[in-house]
């Protein structure tokens, strides 16, 4: 165990002394308290511990959606604690990919326009392009059938998969998913899984949230939280 | 091409949000609507009043001079500043309108009607006249007259016996109100005509124009004197310069009344802004999920912001599409009625191109500017905070604890609740109850000045006593008058009356007024009644009324103060009447309605200023009988024992026919006010409705764990009913406080516009229940509906409701 912590190739993501302090009327909760993480390109990394360790605040930190207290938080070339929120939302539409518990698609889109959604307000392929890569990603997915339903119309874990293809939609080298299975049932959160481990095989780095340690087996690495502390070193699955 | 999925995402809102969308149209379309019709109305009158004025080239100033001829009359076209001058002549008779009963006439005489170059008349019927007994008359005293093109007038100058008149023709004289408000018959004729009725057939009055007529007023005023003083070196002095105000008569007090309206409307407009202001609010409180969402996956603030502007803009777009058309239409007939009521001929409808652009840039703009507040603060939430919904929103504030010990509240906590939800969002609050309390406002503030104008015009005829007054052709015996209407039968009371005509005296002796052309706007008046005269009611402001018999005293109504800059009670003043100087001191101020500027002095002091002891100039009666019918033989009868005296009458006028003058056409005022208010108050009760509406879809929460501990659906709904109907009754509150100083104002306006003191504020007692009642009962229909629905719901629905 000499490379605790460590990652495994060129850190894409590092965080240095991250913090964060909710003050709420009930008092200062610190959320997170000094965590240091890097995780390498490529790396599929579990973010592990019970409810209300802090997994969600460290993933929201990841992707801009929250600013730390106190730390830096690096992706890529990108200081994200420094970005203004416009900075913010245009690097976020770009290099990260966001997968909710809840899936969160637009429910008055068709599922094909949730995934071209981030297509377009980044501007990134040209119109016409944005279409055919929607219905592509669907069918790589497995659900190529299911791309003009309104997302009601949906099963939990082809919603999941939809959102998963609207995370890709961009091409970002960046995953981030916040108990993505939490609402689905084993046998589709397995199959959820082996999306996620695709997606990490095909290079990109992907950091999960979940309190699921029976999944743990898809993970290179998982980092434990309890009570905003990092308190398991990373492990090597191997 | 297929739309993009963020336009299709705002597709889906606008179908999800029809009910509110629809509530924004109309609320903007109301104000855009309101702001058109007065605007339109207020160019187009603005615009037609002066061409119609100045279209008659009218004469800048008139000169009375003893007698004109054509020599003197081109020797002051040489005089410096002089553009053009013309001869012409103004009598005052009486015509009869029915049998034994008549109306004032005032004949404007022109050598030649044809050609006359200033003050010109335009011939709208018929033919000029061609022969000494013929007359052309305006077209709105054809009514009052009972006569028509081709019929024949009784026609009586003070001078003469009662002629016929055959009617050739009807002009229209754009200089002049309509003839019924002010029940004098206008009449145009040669002079040849004048003197085939008895009169004074020479041409009395110069008509000048000038450069710069509509300038300075100090310079017209030194070129007017300028000439007067040449004239008198002629050895022509003149007995008065007339320098009216270079307009209609009535032009500013339709000014001041439009414009009023048209602040009423730009205000109705900024209401419905407000509201899709607010309306947007709740159209996007449902939203914030999803724009986190979209936020997340890389859509930038900005992004967002002009989504949802591009709706607003859609909403004021389809709005004024609605609203400034039918705005245009009912501006034109506000325009059409009111040149009605001041005798003006529109000769265009068109509206200028500017205003289109500043109704659609207002229509879009205000409403989307009160709409990116809300806008702006929905796109710029943080994500987390939206993505994690915390169970109940808790209440920054403290809780109102006192509310709760209320005896009224304390059984009910329903009440409890809506009472402290309504007062919970401050913000939404004092928007909800400032459109409600502004439309409440206004229409109390219509109906309270539709009570005082009727309090006016109960007041204009409360002031006299009178039955009639009658006009001597001169000042004549009045002991031999009084004698003689005293054996007249059916005569209750009869007191001498004499009124003069007056101006303030000058430095220069020259007697200076601002009468306008028709001979009583502007003008001051001089009125002589007799101590303890029971048919004067005066009402003391300052000072006391005329209390000795011969003491160079003068009382003055508000409208002579307005008119004698520096003068108060106390003062001394310099009048000129008939030639001479009256010089007396100002002992009182009264209150007087729909009167004329008027001087009050004793009869003793007037004979003695103007020697003309034991005269008088006319008489006031009573009647044992006041229908009009029984006035008018008692007047007849009167003015037959009258002639058999040798008294000869000029005029006699019944308060009956006075009272037609004072006639309702300030009621229009009163229902476009009315109309606005309910505007207002559609736009206010929208307002409640989504007020409620909002912060019930962000109660379903707080309403599911409520319906979990036990609530029944009707606690509920009671509940929120009740909130509704709690800032109803708030906004009632400030209704009425805000009405008060709102009636002031518009008393004040309504009163200038009717040429009298400000009316009185009256608080209508009908005012307060109607509002309050229309305002309760929206409020309770407005907020049922959200009621309904929140108590519908099933508490896993709610709890689950994201
Ligand atoms: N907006 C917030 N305000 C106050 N406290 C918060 C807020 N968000 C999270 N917390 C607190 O921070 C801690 C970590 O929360 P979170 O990151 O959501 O944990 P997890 O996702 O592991 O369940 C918890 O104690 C939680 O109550
Ligand atoms: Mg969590």
């Amino acid at each position: 165990m000499a490379e605790q912590n460590q990652p495994r190739s060129i850190p894409l993501i590092s965080l240095r002394g991250v913090s964060k302090i909710y003050e709420s009327a009930a008092g200062r909760v610190g959320a997170l308290e000094d965590v240091d993480l890097e995780v390498g390109s490529g790396e599929l990394v579990a973010i592990i511990g019970k409810s209300g360790s802090g997994k969600s605040t460290l993933i929201n930190l990841l992707t801009g959606i929250d600013s730390p207290t106190a730390g830096q938080i690096r992706v890529a070339a990108t200081e994200v604690h420094s970005l203004g929120q416009e900075a913010l939302a245009r690097w976020r539409g770009r290099s990260v990919g966001i997968v909710f518990q809840f899936f969160q698609l637009l429910p008055s889109l068709t599922v094909a326009e949730n995934v071209m959604l981030p297509m377009d307000f980044c501007g990134t392929y040209p119109p016409r392009e944005r279409r055919p890569r929607a219905l592509g990603l669907l069918a790589e997915l497995g659900i190529g059938d299911q791309a003009d339903k309104l997302p009601t119309a949906l099963s939990g874990g082809q919603q999941q998969r939809a959102a998963i293809a609207r995370a890709l939609a961009n091409d970002p080298s960046l995953l981030v998913a916040d108990e993505p299975t939490g609402n689905l049932d084993s046998r589709t959160a397995e199959d959820v899984m082996q999306l996620f481990a695709a997606c990490a095989r095909a290079g990109k780095t992907v950091v999960m949230a979940t309190h699921e340690r029976d999944l743990g087996r898809y993970f290179a690495r998982s980092v434990t939280l309890a009570d905003g502390r990092v308190v398991e070193p990373a492990s090597a699955r191997s | 091409m297929s739309l993009a999925p963020r336009w299709r995402k705002l597709l889906g809102d606008i179908r999800d949000g029809q009910g509110r969308l629809v509530m924004m149209v109309a609320a903007i379309a109301v104000g855009v609507f309101a702001v058109t019709a007065m605007s339109t109305g207020y160019t187009i009158l603005k615009r037609e009043i002066r061409r119609g004025y100045l279209a008659t080239n009218p004469a800048a100033a008139l000169l009375e001079v003893e007698r004109l001829d054509d020599a003197l009359v081109a020797g002051v076209r040489r005089q410096p500043g002089i553009i053009a001058a013309e001869a012409s002549g103004r009598l005052r008779g009486r015509v009869e309108v029915r049998p034994d009963e008549w109306l004032p006439l005032l004949l404007f005489v022109t050598p030649e009607l044809r050609t006359a170059q200033i003050a010109t008349v335009e011939l709208g019927a018929g033919r000029w006249p061609a022969t000494p007994g013929e007359i052309v008359l305006e077209r709105t005293a054809l009514p009052v007259a009972n006569g028509v093109v081709g019929g024949s007038i009784t026609v009586q100058l003070p001078t003469g016996a009662p002629h016929a008149l055959t009617i050739t023709g009807a002009v229209h004289d754009a200089s002049l109100a309509p003839a019924w408000q002010e029940q004098t018959v206008y009449g145009y004729v040669t002079p040849a005509t004048i003197e085939f009725l008895g009169g004074d057939a020479n041409l009395h009055t110069l008509k000048l124009t000038v450069r710069d007529p509509g300038g300075d007023r100090a310079g017209l005023e030194r070129t007017s004197v300028g000439v007067a003083q040449w004239l008198a070196g002629e050895g022509h002095p003149s007995s008065e310069i007339r320098i009216p105000p270079y307009q209609h008569p009535h032009e500013s007090q339709m000014t001041s009344v439009v414009r009023m309206l048209l602040v009423f409307s730009a205000l109705t407009l900024v209401l419905g802004a407000v509201l899709t202001g607010t309306l947007t609010a709740s159209l996007l409180a449902p939203q914030v999920r999803q724009i986190a969402v979209m936020k997340a996956v890389g859509a930038g603030s900005r992004q967002i912001l002009a989504l949802y502007a591009t709706l607003v803009l859609g909403v004021g777009l389809a709005a004024v599409a609605l609203g400034l058309p039918l705005g245009i239409a009912a501006g034109r007939a506000l325009a059409a009625n009111t040149a009605q009521l001041l005798n003006l001929e529109l000769s265009s409808l068109a509206v200028p191109a500017w205003l289109y652009v500043v109704e659609v840039l207002a229509g879009v703009g205000i409403p989307l500017l009160a709409a990116l507040v809300p806008i702006d603060a929905a796109t710029h939430r943080p994500v987390r905070e939206c993505l994690a919904e915390f169970g109940i929103d808790a209440p920054s504030r403290r809780p109102n604890a006192w509310l709760g010990r209320l005896p009224l509240l304390a059984r009910d906590t329903a009440l409890v609740l809506a009472v402290r939800n309504a007062l919970r969002r401050r913000g939404r609050l004092l928007l909800t109850l400032g459109l409600l309390a502004t439309a409440g406002a206004l229409f109390m503030t219509s109906l309270n000045v539709k009570s005082a104008w009727q309090q006016n015009l109960v007041e204009a005829t409360a002031e006299r006593h009178f039955d009639a007054e009658i006009y001597l052709t001169h000042p004549q015996s009045r002991a031999t008058a009084l004698a003689a209407v005293r054996a007249v039968p059916g005569v209750r009371r009869i007191e001498p009356y004499s009124a003069e005509s007056v101006a303030p005296e000058r430095a220069d002796g020259l007697n200076l007024v601002t009468t306008y052309p028709d001979g009583g706007h502007g003008s001051l008046r001089l009125q002589a009644v007799p101590l303890g005269s029971e048919f004067v009611a005066p009402h003391l402001l300052e000072g006391k009324w005329l209390s000795l018999p011969d003491a160079d005293e003068v009382v003055l109504n508000e409208g002579a103060l307005a008119m004698l800059p520096g003068v108060r009670v106390g003062a001394g003043i310099q009048l000129r009447v008939r030639g001479r100087v009256l010089g007396a001191r100002v002992v009182g101020l009264i209150r007087e309605h729909l009167t004329p500027a008027s001087v009050y002095l004793t009869p003793a002091t007037l004979e003695r200023h103007t020697g003309t002891a034991g005269l008088t100039s006319g008489l006031r009666l009573s009647f044992e009988r006041a229908d009009a019918d029984s006035v008018a033989a008692s007047i007849a009868a009167t003015e037959r024992a009258l002639a058999a005296s040798g008294v000869k009458v000029a005029l006699s006028i019944s308060q009956i026919a006075l009272g037609r003058a004072l006639g309702g056409h300030l009621f229009i005022l009163i229902f476009i006010l009315l109309v606005m208010s309910l505007l207002m108050g559609a736009v206010g009760v929208l307002g409640l409705a989504s007020a409620i509406a909002t912060g019930v879809l962000e109660r379903t929460r707080e309403f599911a764990v409520l319906r979990a501990v036990g609530a029944q659906a009707a606690t509920i709904q009671r509940s929120v009913i009740a909130e509704g109907v709690f800032v109803a009754l708030l906004s009632v509150l400030v209704a009425v406080v805000v009405s008060v100083p709102l009636t002031a104002i518009v008393a004040r306006v309504v009163g200038t516009a009717s040429l009298g003191p400000a009316l009185d504020v009256i608080v209508s007692g009908r005012a307060l229940p109607i509002w309050l009642g229309i305002v309760v009962v929206a409020a309770a229909v407005a907020s049922a509906i959200p009621a309904w629905r929140a108590s519908r719901l099933t508490i896993r629905e709610a709890l689950a409701y994201q």
